[in-house]
């Protein structure tokens, strides 16, 4: 297997694209996989509306607190399994964020996520400029939040990313010595096919453009072939903020190989206890040896 | 109602680009599409929320809870 970064998509390094290459897409999909539901980040999970006379509900402006995603490059403990506070959350698993305002007589007031006070100077909003809500005049509102890790298959709200996706190499051949017209550049969407006036050839001078639409093909009647090669792989990942694109990937493929080696270890703990354990042969349990004569 | 924090379809985050998008709009040198692509929204979903988006917040704002 090999990796090669193609190009940052946008100015601020939020998303990446790379082309794995002599891979398979399954092994594409297991990382698509964990990235959406196992990578862990930071996100407010419980409010404590200490008071609220706004306009908006309690549940509107916890949802929206929820939403924006927090700096989770830190170590942080899980809550589920902190040893400090046994799941009630301490300082070692949960962080402590406070929001309080207050509008006079005269002014309405949009609240942004930079008004956040974070009791953890690592813990802050990614971005700066996220309304959270509108007060209107003599309004006041104090609230209590608490941050947490999670991760995305409790809720999307700690999904690290906001695009995701793969697709396949794609392999466009031109028969040769054909005369082409114009028009079948022009039909790409993409923009991959250029065509050569002085040969009437067709040329392709952005290959990695292509979706696979076979736009194409279809209108040359074949003489165009497009195949997609599933051995190479064009990844792409786009990150909300909250973790770096390459933390994530690299994060996602250290979470598969904890898994992997928590497999080998009950595999293994299986084999000893089937040895072990003469009446366990007899029984039909979820680990069984089976011949190849009974199959 | 107020512009919501992220992309309904893909969790992108939308809420800070609004205003960027409506001062754009204001001083009308650009068209719609240029200010879209200008702030990143390169997707059909994050541009819908950001296009159909009605500002009610305004109208509910003067009715506390007193």
């Amino acid at each position: 297997m090999e990796v090669r970064q193609l190009n940052v998509h946008t100015q601020s390094n939020m998303a990446i694209r790379f082309l794995i290459t002599n891979t398979n897409p399954s092994f594409a999909n297991t990382l698509r996989r964990i990235i959406l539901a196992y990578v862990p980040t930071l996100a407010i999970d419980e409010v404590i509306i200490i008071e609220n006379t706004l306009a908006l509900f309690d549940e509107f402006i916890a949802h929206r607190l929820g939403l924006i995603p927090l700096n989770s490059d830190i170590e942080l403990n899980d809550i589920a399994t902190c040893e400090q506070c046994e799941g009630n959350g301490c300082n070692a698993c949960t962080v402590t964020l406070r929001l309080t305002q207050e509008t006079d007589s005269k002014t309405n007031l949009m609240v942004y996520s930079k008004d956040i006070i974070s009791d953890n100077f690592e813990v802050y909003p990614v971005n700066d400029e996220i309304p959270i809500m509108k007060m209107g005049q003599d309004q006041r509102l104090i609230l209590e939040a608490v941050a947490r890790m999670g991760n995305g298959r409790e809720h999307a709200k700690w999904q690290p990313t906001s695009s995701l996706g793969y697709q396949f190499m794609p392999i466009i051949n031109v028969k040769s010595g054909h005369k082409f017209n114009k028009q079948v550049a022009d039909s790409c969407p993409r923009d991959v096919l250029t065509y050569n006036k002085e040969n009437q050839t067709i040329d392709i001078q952005n290959l990695l453009a292509c979706n696979l639409c076979q736009e194409c093909v279809h209108i040359t009647n074949n003489d165009i072939t497009v195949d997609a090669d599933p051995r190479q792989i064009i990844f792409y990942v786009e990150t909300t903020g909250a973790l770096p694109v390459e933390t994530i990937i690299t994060k996602s493929a250290e979470i598969l190989e904890e898994k992997a080696n928590e497999f080998i270890e009950s595999f293994q703990k299986a084999l000893e206890d089937y040895k072990d354990d003469p009446r366990l042969r007899r029984k039909v349990s979820t680990f069984e040896r089976v011949s190849l004569d009974d199959v | 109602m107020i512009i919501p924090v992220r992309c309904l379809t893909c969790g992108f985050i939308v809420a800070d680009k609004y205003k960027p998008f409506l001062d754009g709009i204001e001083k009308g040198e650009k068209s719609a599409k240029e200010l879209l692509d200008d702030l990143g929204l390169y997707k059909v979903c994050c541009r819908r929320m950001i296009i159909a988006q009605v500002d009610l917040v305004d109208i509910i704002l003067p009715y506390s809870k007193d």
